[in-house]
């Protein structure tokens, strides 16, 4: 069993007779004493996607997935392209089935993607990735506290809110579950 | 139709004081043949806001306006077992109270989550969200209440109660204020309300409600009595046990500044159009603060729609609510900061801008009748 605290992008889960990937955590919020999230998911049987609202604690059953690790090759802007590392197999997914995925992938990163009955559906991302950051305004140095924050563009295209004292050219470490800045990393 | 509401009180009044709330308010605006039956787990919290409930018994039909509910008591489930032989169409799981397993076979078609009330934006995303679940053949969707426009709305029942229940609690003073909070030390209130009353030359009777609040309240009393401060002679202090919900509302009307909490409170308190001061719910890290600055923000256009004036003012009561909010613990040991003569040197704009927004709210935002129509929606 998995609970919905514990359902990422790209975690495939059985609901009743459909089998739904989650596309995209929209995050989560606190009551008085729960918290609930909201998500929005991909029906595998139907092709359908819809929004979807869960007590962090409501759990369902896992399924087995054919997982393999694939090297993504290149993206059309609509549809990306991953090749199996060991067989040169061509695999397929389109953007829209991703979710924040093209947030944090790169040309020539190795990923896991997840087969549903033969097919891909979903790209399961580690939960920590680093880029680097190719445009923000300048870093103000001194400023080490991380509490004030600028909009930056990574060099995969995501926006991203990082600390006054980062600047360009330097790589940070990104949370994929929520896109949040981590951490200012070496490279 | 049959509509199940689960209720597990998990401290004091607030759950089963919603949720009986909103058994009754169903009842009140459905059809004649729709069924509400109250799932209780703890009956003594039941009985304090409704007396007439019978200590020793497991079910007990309860009439109010417009009908009756059904109270069950969970831990008599397994026994009860017409009624468990009742399915319901509709389960309402109160702030995600779980249901008993007992209930659940053979589970109900139609899950609703009903969330706490809050003014925070992701109410109305919330709301209507639909879950799939596990169960084949079992939906579930998101109720949340709130004062935004596309959220579930406020529970009440209408119309208002009898003022008149408020009578035998009035007094002949000036004023009446009620004090019903978590554990808060009021002598901040009590100062500036002597010293307020002494410069107008009024009376003023405070009723101090039983629970989490009221040692504080009255411990302050009597520390601000020692300090012989002119105007303490004009407040009469009534240490006041639980009354019914009914009456506590009619007491929210009939008075002239009330300090209230949580959720049933508090919306009865925005209902009555009076002056309130509103402490949350205590949350981790001081997450009620978040609460309060969204029932502010959707607060102010009532200001904003006022004379210009309204907006200072509206700045000022921002300041006392962020002040009464603005703790990590509930403590009835550290003086407050609160400035409450914001609220009774304002009274009249403030019950001007209370009663023109309750009025609203009563005739668009009523959970009952949003629920309902959803529940049409659905065909049931």
């Amino acid at each position: 069993m998995i609970t919905a605290s514990e359902l990422r992008v790209g975690t495939v889960f059985k609901a009743g007779t459909e089998v739904l990937v989650v596309q995209k955590l929209e995050g989560t919020k606190t009551g008085r004493n729960m918290s609930v999230t909201k998500l929005r998911v991909k029906n595998l049987l139907t092709g359908t996607t819809a929004e979807a609202g869960y007590r962090l604690s409501d759990s369902f059953e896992e399924i087995e997935l054919d997982i393999k690790k694939m090297n993504f090759q290149y993206s059309n802007g609509t549809t990306f392209h991953f090749m199996d590392n060991e067989s040169y197999e061509q695999s397929e997914i389109e953007k829209e089935d991703l979710g924040d995925a093209p947030n944090f992938i790169w040309e020539g990163m190795d990923v896991e993607i997840v087969f549903y009955e033969g097919k891909p559906v979903s790209v399961k991302l580690p939960i920590l990735v680093d880029r680097e950051v190719v445009y923000c305004e300048p870093g103000i140095k001194g400023d080490t506290s991380g509490r004030s924050m600028k909009p930056a563009k990574l060099d995969t295209g995501y926006e991203i809110m990082i600390p006054l004292f980062c600047d360009i050219g330097e790589w940070i470490r990104v949370d994929t579950r929520d896109g949040t800045y981590k951490e200012r990393v070496k490279k | 139709m049959t509509l199940d509401l689960v209720c597990q009180v998990v401290d004091n009044y607030g759950d089963i004081a919603v949720v009986w709330r909103l058994a009754q308010a169903l009842v009140q605006d459905g059809p004649p043949d729709l069924r509400v039956r109250l799932l209780v787990d703890d009956w003594s919290s039941f009985r304090s806001l409704h007396p007439a409930l019978d200590p020793d018994a497991d079910r007990q039909e309860l009439s109010c306006p417009g009908g009756m509910v059904t109270a069950l008591r969970v831990s008599a489930l397994e026994r009860l077992t017409e009624d468990r032989a009742l399915v319901a169409d509709v389960l309402v799981e109160a702030f995600g109270a779980p249901t008993p397993a007992v209930w659940l076979d053979p589970h109900p078609p139609l899950i609703l989550h009903l969330e706490y009330l809050t003014a925070e934006a992701w109410s109305e995303e919330y709301h209507l969200l639909p879950s799939f679940l596990p169960t084949p053949g079992v939906r579930r969707f998101f109720f949340v209440p709130g004062f935004r426009p596309r959220t579930g709305g406020l529970i009440f029942t209408d119309p208002a109660p009898d003022q008149g229940l408020a009578a035998p609690f009035r007094g002949t003073e000036d004023w009446l204020m009620t004090l019903f909070s978590y554990e808060h030390d009021f002598t901040r209130f009590w100062e500036d309300l002597a010293d307020f009353l002494a410069e107008k030359r009024q009376t003023c009777r405070v009723l101090v409600f039983a629970g989490r609040s009221q040692k504080g309240a009255l411990e302050s009393w009597e520390r601000v009595c020692r300090q012989a401060r002119a105007g303490t002679d004009r407040i009469t202090v009534v240490p006041q046990p639980f009354v019914d919900q009914d009456t506590y509302t009619a007491l929210l009307a009939a008075g002239d500044f009330h300090v209230v909490r949580g959720e049933e409170s508090w919306v009865q308190a925005v209902l009555s159009g009076k002056p309130f001061l509103w402490q949350a719910y205590l949350q981790p890290e001081g997450h009620q603060s978040v609460k309060v600055d969204a029932f502010l923000e959707v607060w102010r256009p009532r200001f904003e729609a006022e004379r210009v004036e309204a907006l200072g003012l509206f700045e000022a009561v921002s300041r006392e609510f962020r002040a009464l909010n603005q703790r990590q613990v509930n403590t009835d040991t550290q003086p407050g900061t609160e400035n409450y003569r914001v609220f009774w040197e304002n009274h009249e704009l403030l019950e001007r801008i209370g009663r023109s927004w309750a009025a609203e709210l009563r005739k668009n935002a009523k959970l009952s009748r949003r629920m309902l129509d959803f529940l049409e929606t659905l065909r049931l």
